[in-house]
């Protein structure tokens, strides 16, 4: 198989990059847990950790392949190609998904008469360009705007300190285990296990040696800034949390300082404009570069524009309603489960049974 | 290629024309700009939604004219329809610009409509993305539209006025100010009481105008009584949202006032054997501030005496609120709340008898009290 992507990036980037893909996500988190959603991260953070470690075991132990070429090798060529189209439906699905949500966010939220098929279209067309681009260029534009996340998000956290009320987190854990279980097996789905899409780019880092801990430290801060999301959520809102579509939206609208700053949404549409423009064009990019691999392409540029127009389909017909698609997170991380965890975890386990890759093969 | 590139150009150019603007831009002229919003229930049944709407206009007209006067710069406009949204739109049958209520800073309630319950009234402005949740909600014993057509003395807007009177409670400390999001946060809770602002429209010299009398209480979603000035006080003391405020010691010989300082609140739940019991703690320190008591030399017993009648003062304006919270069975303390945060596992079980247990629940109080400083003077005014 051809190498597709000549793009090298950074351990730095990497971890970049798995920050921002964590921390894109409209409807987060912890729905369900109430004051007690930031144990939930805390759980899903360590789960998710674990994850990484497997994703990165199974990587390192056929170093120098792509993950469609470990699949291939593991499974074999005609259940490889399978599974293979199994893991790539996922990640075009995710893709679409996520971007729908985005819709839906943007719709409620700020652009309320804009129809979404404008924002969709603008939205993808920027994301193709970025997929296109490759891998060294997103990882650059996430040093960029992640920076600008992190300046926006310490701005309103500071601004908001002073209406933290520290006894809306008392009593601490009065909730049932199944149900904080249940959420934090929804945070771990959404966002962290959708990391998955990484074994597409880790062939793109420059030096494989450190995947372990740059994996390992990405989880850990996109994991410490969505439990400091959270916090700052609950602190605010209280017995509210629930009660709010959009939860951060709604805490930051709330902001008021000397009645001078105050309106303030709009850097959390900012926020959420920039990181979910990085999530949804890794995505997209690790779909349209699996797919050039299964295809055997020996370039995945020109698979950029029709699976876009497929993405657009999808991600318009998705929903028929935000009530479907609060109702459809619910069940995500059922869904999701045997492909961002089942696959990689089922490979690895194949592999050291089988003794693969043989001594020689490579 | 050169000529390809030039076309691009060219292209994109050609859309920056197109592109050059919001989809949803709305222009200020289109805009009716609301400052306040007022809810009503009409003898049918139906939802009476009024709104004050700024006079761009009217408010730059004021420098030409140099007297100024109390001439408002708004206009109240009012519709009425089965629910408060429907209202809303119907608004547009008497104004021809579509009112924006990002801007407004208090929703009043009149009296029916809160007696009949206010989630339906409510639950539009917070599912909107256009109202704010920092608005001031207020009650009041009249109608909302006369609240909102009342004037006010400083400001030519006076919904403006109305959240300002209603922000500052703090210097008198007899009121309290609730916006949409605390409202929904005691509404949400299981036990505590959601309260509001009371005001009260009232003729002076031939005007309109709006002041505070105290707070409305509310059982779930439905008004049920109110607190005058010296319960609300007591209810803040509990609550620890006495900012300053004057109190008023009566002494054989005279009046002394008390300037309030500072002033903390503690709730300090304990259960017993499943039995609940709730302390309050109160910690006042204020300023003597003025004195028409004709011995009025400032010595440390003058001081100590002051120090047990302010303590007195504090715990009878505290009881005299648990005794109308006890009567109208209405948590206003958040003391449920409170119990449930110490003592999860017992509330479980206090929880379902929480409506017969609260009416008598026994609370102590104690008071901390300290006057510090007695001012610019050592003496009384007046001959020694």
């Amino acid at each position: 198989m051809r190498v597709l992507e000549k793009g090298r990036i950074a351990s730095s980037q990497l971890v970049m990059l798995l920050v921002s893909f964590g921390v894109g996500s409209v409807l987060v988190v912890g729905k369900g847990a109430g004051r007690d959603a930031w144990v939930a991260v805390l759980i899903s953070l360590a789960v998710a950790v674990v994850h990484a470690v497997l994703l990165v075991a199974l990587f390192a132990r056929f170093r120098g392949r792509t993950f469609l070429q470990i699949i291939d090798l593991v499974y074999g060529k005609y259940l490889g190609k399978l599974i293979a189209i199994a893991f790539l439906w996922y990640l075009f699905y995710l893709t679409a998904v996520v971007f729908s949500e985005f819709i839906n966010f943007f719709k409620t939220t700020v652009y309320t008469t804009t129809p979404a098929w404008v924002i969709l279209v603008v939205g993808l067309l920027v994301c193709a360009s970025a997929a296109r681009n490759g891998i060294e260029v997103l990882a650059r534009t996430s040093q960029l705007l992640l920076l600008f996340y992190l300046a926006n998000l310490v701005f309103t956290v500071v601004l908001l300190v002073k209406d933290f009320q520290l006894e809306n987190f008392l009593p601490v854990l009065d909730i049932g285990v199944n149900k904080l279980l249940w959420v934090a097996f929804g945070i771990a789905s959404l966002p962290f296990f959708e990391v998955s899409v990484f074994l597409m780019i880790f062939p793109a880092l420059n030096r494989q040696e450190e995947l372990l801990s740059t994996m390992v430290k990405g989880t850990v801060f996109s994991g410490l800034i969505l439990l400091g999301l959270v916090l700052r959520d609950i602190a605010i809102l209280g017995n509210l949390t629930e009660f709010f579509t959009y939860t951060s939206y709604q805490v930051v609208r709330l902001i008021n300082v000397g009645k001078f700053l105050t309106r303030l949404e709009i850097l959390v549409v900012l926020n959420l404009i920039t990181m979910g423009f990085l999530k949804v064009s890794l995505l997209y990019y690790g779909t349209v570069l699996g797919v050039a691999q299964l295809l055997r392409l020996r370039t995945y540029l020109p698979l950029v524009f029709p699976i876009g127009v497929l993405l657009a389909v999808v991600g318009l017909n998705n929903y028929r309603n935000i009530a479907e698609n609060l109702r459809f997170v619910e069940y995500w991380r059922l869904y999701a489960f045997p492909f961002h965890v089942g696959i990689p975890l089922v490979t690895l386990l194949i592999a050291l049974v089988r003794k693969l890759p043989e001594e020689g093969a490579n | 290629m050169v000529k390809f590139r030039i076309g691009l150009v060219g292209l994109a150019l050609a859309f920056s024309l197109m592109l050059s603007g919001c989809w949803d831009q709305r222009e200020l002229n289109d805009l009716a700009i609301v400052s306040g919003v007022g809810i009503d229930l009409t003898a049918e049944g139906k939802y009476q939604v009024s709104v004050q709407i700024v006079k761009p206009s009217a408010i730059k007209s004021d420098k030409d004219q140099k007297s100024g006067g109390s001439g408002q710069a708004v206009w109240v406009a009012s519709a009425e329809g089965y629910t408060p949204f429907e209202a809303v739109r119907y608004l547009n049958t008497v104004a021809a610009r579509k009112p924006y209520f990002a801007h407004s800073s208090v929703v009043v309630l009149g009296r029916e409509v809160a007696e009949s319950g206010v989630i339906p009234a409510l639950d539009f402005l917070y599912r909107d993305g256009e109202p704010r949740l920092s608005q001031w909600l207020v009650v009041t014993p009249g109608k909302a539209v006369a609240v909102l057509r009342s004037e006010d003395g400083l400001e030519k807007i006076s919904a403006m006025g109305l959240e300002e009177i209603v922000r500052e409670y703090g210097f008198f400390s007899q009121s309290l100010r609730i916006d949409l999001n605390d409202f929904a946060t005691r509404l949400r809770s299981r036990t505590t009481a959601p309260i509001a602002t009371h005001i009260e429209v009232y003729e002076d010299q031939g005007t309109q105008r709006a002041r505070i009398i105290g707070i409305a209480i509310f059982k779930r979603d439905r008004l049920v009584g109110t607190l005058d000035k010296a319960e609300t006080r007591g209810l803040l003391w509990v609550l620890g949202q006495v900012e300053s405020g004057i109190m008023v010691v009566n002494h054989p010989d005279g009046r002394v006032d008390l300037e309030i300082m500072r002033a903390q609140g503690r709730i300090i739940p304990e259960v017993r054997n499943g039995v609940p019991q709730i302390t309050v703690e109160v910690a006042v320190f204020s300023n003597l501030a003025g004195d028409s008591y004709v011995g009025g030399i400032a010595t440390p017993e003058l001081l100590a005496t002051l120090d047990r009648k302010q303590a007195a003062i504090v715990r009878n304006e505290i009881l005299a609120a648990v005794a109308k919270a006890q009567e109208l069975n209405a948590d206003i303390f958040g003391l449920g709340e409170a119990i449930y945060r110490r003592y999860p596992r017992e509330w479980s079980k206090l929880e379902p008898q929480w409506e017969t247990l609260f009416p008598q629940l026994p609370l102590e109080i104690e008071v901390k009290s300290q006057v510090r400083y007695i001012g610019l003077t050592t003496q009384k005014l007046g001959p020694s």
